[in-house]
């Protein structure tokens, strides 16, 4: 008999057990952006710092797709085997696109120009001159969800548009389209492992 | 480590389940304990024997371990509503069956009974693996099942069900002459 197999059940607790859990409220982002970070800094001292990043966004990414999986199941099938963040037409949960002030074009581009000016071309944003500064993930919309996880250089973290920690500003732009967690600048995912090297070069 | 994949799954598999248990514990502090059990996992080297017992017990602890001031703390910043720990939308098999109806039963039930219930019938858990975390023994928890699982057949259950259960004494009386003629 397989360990795990439970115990013969008679009708009335197979009645009982047809009851299906409630969705859970719990955001599944946290935890794994959560892990991640937990996760670099246990390695952080015996790993270089790429391995971190590396860990840390992968955490972070996965954490994403899980959160909107568990929320969305059905409506964001699409995306399960995404492997990166992506800009995706907004649905409802019945999966019908949602109109949007902004298209996907316009987002993209507008990530794009983040990226180009801020990021990058303001370290001082992520330097020892602001400990509280973030390196923040650029989260879109994905199934309805919006969802943004950053850290500090302390490791703090926060996650959801709901509990950000109130020295960032939230930069929302129409629901359903994206959000922006902007201390001074935004590192998006696809340039946090440049960022971090300018980090290093820093320190 | 985990690595992502394989936490995304675990999540994937369990997490719901694991917050219904962590409910049957404390529903105030279930939500954080439960997270806070998903981050554990992640440190772990290797994924553990059976995934879920492990889930629990660290879920479990946690629960047990913050004092009731955190708890209440904790119940406030979530605004946490006690609301049914199960889908009231979906069709049930037997209609006597309410969601809400069997959450207020559960949760008048004390511990461990209700939280052997909810590990084994909506966790799926052995009793084996349920004796581990609860702390007793496989018989012992079995025993608590089946006297939790009474009552709700009592408080849930149709006539025949009890008829059944009430008549087995009679049966097993006439099984023993002596005692007959006695």
């Amino acid at each position: 008999m397989n360990p795990l197999e439970p115990e013969i059940q008679d009708d009335f607790e197979r009645s009982l057990r047809s009851l299906r859990p409630s969705s859970t409220d719990m955001d599944p982002a946290d935890v794994f952006y959560r892990a991640g970070l937990e996760a670099g800094a246990a390695r952080k001292m015996t790993f270089g710092r790429s391995d971190v990043v590396r860990l840390l966004s992968v955490a972070a990414i996965t954490g994403v797709v899980v959160g909107t999986l568990a929320y969305h199941a059905g409506a964001a099938k699409d995306l399960t085997d995404a492997s990166d963040l992506a800009i995706v037409p907004p649905k409802s949960p019945s999966g019908q696109p949602v109109p949007s002030a902004l298209s996907v074009a316009a987002v993209a581009t507008s990530l794009d120009a983040i990226e180009k000016t801020d990021a990058i071309d303001e370290p001082e944003t992520l330097g020892r001159a602001r400990p509280s500064a973030a390196v923040a993930f650029q989260i879109v919309d994905v199934g309805g969800t919006t969802s943004v996880a950053l850290s500090d250089r302390s490791g703090m973290s926060s996650i959801s548009t709901s509990g950000l920690h109130p020295s960032f500003e939230i930069y929302r732009l129409p629901r359903h389209a994206t959000t922006h967690v902007q201390p001074r600048g935004v590192l998006t995912a696809r340039n946090i492992d440049a960022a971090y090297q300018r980090l290093g070069d820093l320190e | 480590m985990l690595d992502p994949a394989t936490l995304r799954r675990l999540w994937q598999v369990h997490s719901e389940r694991l917050l219904l248990i962590a409910r049957s514990v404390d529903a105030e502090a279930a939500a954080d304990a439960v997270q806070d059990a998903f981050v554990a996992l992640a440190m772990q080297p290797s994924v553990p024997r059976d995934p879920l017992a492990w889930l629990v017990t660290v879920t479990r602890n946690r629960i047990l371990q913050a004092d009731r001031g955190t708890r209440r703390r904790i119940a406030r910043e979530n605004h946490v509503m006690i609301a049914s720990w199960f889908d009231s939308s979906q069709a049930m098999i037997d209609d006597r069956l309410d969601g809400e109806a069997v959450t207020t039963a559960l949760r008048q039930m004390p511990s461990p009974t209700r939280e052997v219930i909810v590990m084994h019938l909506w966790g799926e858990m052995t009793f084996a693996s349920i004796a581990e975390v609860v702390g007793l023994s496989r018989a012992s928890t079995h025993r608590c099942y089946r006297n939790g699982i009474q009552t709700l057949r009592a408080r849930f259950g149709d006539g025949d069900d009890q008829c059944t259960v009430l008549s087995a004494k009679p049966k097993t009386l006439t099984t023993n002459p002596k005692s007959e003629s006695q």
